[in-house]
Formats: C-alpha cells, structure tokens, sequence
C-alpha cells in the first residue's frame, strides 16, 4: 500500500528548493498519508476486537477439534496401500478478506507445492475467496468447489456443516484440511488435519478392537467428524487471521508514522526554501533601486 | 438403514435439523445467544474445468 | 462393595451389547456359555447369535476390567458447538443415547464409536454429584486408552430446557410432518418430531 509513497518521498527531496507547487504537492501527500494511517489505525482496533473474540472461541473449539481426530490417531487409520487411482482431497481453509499479511497465500502455497508433485490427482476445495483467487490461475482444474462469503462474520457449526455436506457428493481416498494453526497473537503455522474416505477406515489396522461397528454408523461417524473438523479448523483460521490482520495493520500504522515524519521535515524545509527565496528577491530588488 | 438415509438425507443434515430443534426449546434467557449459531452465509459453488458451474439451485442444506 | 457394584454393571452392560448383537441375528436357538477366569456371564442361555469375535473382546474387556481394578481413569470430553462442558476430566461413569441404543460407560470401556441419539447424556462426576446435559446430536468416541470424546452440534444442561416451548416444538413438528409432501420433506419433519419427543420428555 505504501510502496508508491515511498519512492515519491526522494523525489520531494530533490525538488525542494523549487516553487509553491512542490510545497502544494508535498502537503497532499502529507495528508493522504494521514487519512491511511487513520483508516489502518481503526482496522487495526476492529480487529483487535474481533481477534479477542475468535480467541475465545477457538477456545472453545479446540476440545472438538481434538475429539474429531482422535479416533483417526488412535485407530491407525492410514490411506490404503496401492489402491487404484487414488484421489487426494485437499480442503483449503482462508476467507475473503485480504490485509492480513501472508495467511492466505501460505495456505495457498502449502497446496501448490502439494499440486505441483501431484498433479491432477488431487481434488481441491478453497474456501474464501483469497485462496480460490491465487490457485484458479494455475491450477484452476483441479478446483470442485469454491466456497466464499467467508470472514465477514466468525464462522459457525451451519457454515461447516455445508461445506461437508457438499464434499460428501465427491469421491476421495484420503484427503487433508490445510488451515493456520494459531499459536500466539504474532505467529500461527499452516499446518494439516487428515481426513479419511469410509473405504480407509474399514481397512484400518486397530479397527477390530471398537466394538459394535456397522457401516451406517462409521458412515455416520465420518459425515460428522468431517463438519466438527471443519469448524475447528476454520475457527483455527478465523484467529489466525484476525491476529494476523492486528499485527499488519499495526505495522502499516507504524510505517504511515514514519513517513508522515519524513514528510513533514520535507515539507517545513521546502517551506523555509519557499520563505528564503521570497525574501531574497525582496532584498535583491530594494536593492536594485 | 434409518428412515432419514432412506430418505436421502445423511447425518449432517440430521444434525442440522435436530440441533435447531434443540434450540427452539431452550429458555427464552438463553434463545438469542443460540439463534447467533444459526447464521450461516456461505456460498458453495461447484468447479470443474477451472470455471464455476451455473447451477439453478445453489447449496442449501440448512 | 463400590467394586463388585461396578462390576456387576459392566456385566450388564456387557449382556445388554451381547443381546444387541443377537437381535441382528438369526431366529434358530442356542445353548450358549460364555465364562471368563473372573465371571460367568450365560450358562446354557438360548441366545440368537454370538460373534466370536464378539465374545473374545468380551472376555478381553471383562478380564482387562478385572486386572485393572478400581483404580482406574476416564479421560471424558464433552464438547459442543455452543459450549465446551468436560475437558480431559476424570469421572465416574457416563451414560448416553445412541442410535444402537442407550448405554453407560465406564472407564475401561470396550473401545467403540457411536452416533449420538437426540436426548439426555447423565456425566456421573463423583459420588452422588451427577449433570444432565441435553444433545442434539453428535459423535461418541471411546478408545482403547480409557479416554472418551463426545462431541455435539448443541448442548445445554437440562435446566436450560424449557417445558412449554419444548411443547410447542413438538406440535409444530408434527403438524409438520402432517402436511409434508416430499420423501425428504416427511424426513425433516420426522427428525424433528423425533428430537421435539426427546425434550418434552427431558423437560417435564
């Protein structure tokens, strides 16, 4: 946003023994430059508003998400060996909203290095429009479903719960929700939650020890870990993001601060040269009488 | 197989239904709180060939 | 006394989850015996069906339970869309709906996954301090280290309920259902007759 101003602020320097225009010219950046750090200051309160609330309640969605996985973990459950045309599913979880500095794109990254080795055996699913926006270009045919209308209000079980409702329609073998695990205000991880297809669970090694398991009742099982974990996830994102966007803006504030610095040096100086040379020509021709 | 699956629904939609059931019944004190966790404004749009399906139904399963 | 108590519930259980296997059987008779080093569980009884498998892990379960003894852990979770209720806690025994059928568990509970059945699951703490928590629907996950994870789309205590709006679910349901003309429609209504059924009766 503010590569632009930066490379006028030089160029102010160098002209700042001319006239009134520059002095005119300066003054309007000077003040662009404030209305920014105006509107980047209040993002950066509204996010620590919504920051602390998506903390709360990723708080309460971590038990779930926990829960969700545990089975998979303490199963064994693994893609099976040598299926025939396996089909990965990957489930990208951003939102729509940008300025928030790299938590979409390392998202979006993650499944681009995956595509790119994999190639059109994987299956993708973006939710947000940002990852959708940065994958469609290259790798555009690899994209079932593109979900959007994400962020603007934290996300809820409904929300997660149409996103699996629309992946069950689709065939995978194994697949993997890439979200950003948060960690503290300044930093989260991308990282991974695998997800299995009814066929690998059947054929997990440690499956015969749970009791009473018929298909309905794994099938059902797996239709609603997938939402539970999807929630999870995208309440991990959700928080990710906001801190992520707190932090960004406070830094563009703090940018903004430095240049409106630099600029009115440049502007009081300017103004000086202006007065300077005014003077000097008053001398000059009283002199010349 | 359960009459819902029969009828073509699967355990999510199930869940769906039963978790705004639940929330129907609840304490007026405690109503506005849950009717929060009914908003949901994602739009799913299906892709293939890197280009969005036009679909005459889009995804509602609430 | 509070041991042999437990135990002669777990062999409870442990007939009940047999006689569930059976019912999916056959309708031809059986003299069956099933006894462990530590408990008789059938003498000759006519049973339907009995899974090997099914007994081994009954024998299995009823030994690990007896090995272990008193002492031990459950690692119970119970958490919701709407409110998180248990974190790794350790209680007593957990009683839940489910779609085959209510049942407790207690720790060293056979490893299992079920689906939640709309209704009320009964958290025993501690001694003679118990919650009643209504769900709506969900997942229960009992694994073979003792640890329990329940997860629902929405829970509330059932002092949360409310009686006459329970009632007044119910009958809008069922009118619902009355004047649904679709497969699917008729479904939706009969979800939720089925979850208003549970309420009214939790409330009351």
């Amino acid at each position: 946003m503010f590569s632009k101003t930066a490379l006028l602020v030089p160029q102010c320097m160098q002209q700042q023994t001319r006239n009134m225009a520059t002095l005119k010219a300066i003054s309007i950046r000077l003040k662009s430059v404030k209305n920014i750090q105006k509107i980047t200051q209040s993002m950066k309160m509204v996010s620590a508003a919504k920051y602390t609330r998506a903390e709360r309640e990723l708080k309460a969605a971590k038990p779930i998400g926990a829960g969700a996985s545990a089975f998979y973990s303490k199963a064994e459950v693994t893609t099976p060996e040598g299926t025939e045309s396996p089909k990965e599913l990957l489930i990208a979880v951003t939102s729509d909203r940008g300025l928030c500095g790299a938590v979409h794109t390392s998202v979006a990254r993650w499944i681009r290095n995956e595509l790119q080795t994999k190639g059109d055996k994987v299956l993708v699913i973006t939710i947000g429009d940002k990852s959708r926006a940065i994958l469609q270009r290259l790798y555009g045919n690899n994209i079932i479903l593109a979900a959007n209308e994400v962020g603007r209000r934290p996300p809820t079980f409904l929300d997660a719960s149409k996103v699996a409702q629309e992946t069950s329609k689709y065939n995978f073998t194994s697949g993997k929700i890439i979200y950003n695990k948060f960690k503290s205000v300044v930093s989260y991880t991308t990282s991974d939650l695998p997800i299995f297809s009814l066929a690998s669970v059947t054929a997990a090694p440690k499956l015969g020890v749970y009791d009473s398991l018929d298909a309905d009742v794994i099938q059902s099982y797996l239709e609603f870990s997938m939402a539970a974990m999807l929630y999870y996830a995208m309440k991990e994102g959700a928080c990710s993001e906001q801190s992520s966007r707190m932090t960004s803006m406070d830094n563009a504030s703090k940018n903004a601060g430095e240049m409106i610095e630099k600029l009115t040096l440049t502007f009081n100086r300017t103004r000086q040269a202006v007065i300077t040379r005014e003077l000097i020509e008053i001398i000059s021709g009283a002199s010349a009488l | 197989m359960t009459y819902w699956r029969a009828a073509g629904l699967n355990y999510i939609q199930y869940s769906n239904i039963a978790a705004r059931t639940l929330r129907r019944a609840l304490k007026t004190e405690f109503r506005a709180d849950a009717e929060k966790r009914e908003e949901s404004f994602i739009r799913i749009t299906p892709w293939k060939d890197g280009k969005p399906i036009k679909t005459s139904s889009p995804s509602s399963s609430a | 006394m509070a041991s042999l108590m437990k135990s002669s519930r777990m062999a409870a259980r442990l007939v009940t989850s047999a006689t569930r296997v059976a019912r999916r059987g056959y309708a031809d008779q059986m003299d069956f015996t099933l006894a462990s080093g530590n408990k008789v569980f059938y003498t000759n009884q006519n049973v339907k069906q009995v899974s090997s498998r099914m007994a081994a892990r009954l024998v299995t379960s009823a030994t690990r339970l007896a090995r272990r003894g008193y002492a031990d852990q459950m690692d119970f979770t119970l958490a919701s869309g709407n409110k998180v209720f248990y974190t790794n806690q350790n209680v007593k025994q957990v009683d839940v709906p489910s779609f085959s059928g209510a049942f407790g568990i207690l720790p060293n509970h056979v490893p299992t996954l079920a689906i939640l059945k709309p209704g009320v699951i009964t958290v025993y703490e501690t001694e003679g301090v118990s919650q009643k928590i209504f769900v709506s629907s969900g997942t229960i996950t009992v694994n073979d280290d003792s640890s329990v994870q329940i997860i629902a789309e929405e829970a509330h205590p059932v002092d949360s309920l409310d009686a006459s709006a329970a009632r007044d679910v119910l009958s809008k349901a069922q009118s619902e259902l009355s004047s649904a003309s679709s497969e699917t429609a008729k479904a939706e209504a009969q979800i939720a007759v089925e979850v208003a059924e549970a309420l009214v009766a939790a409330a009351s």
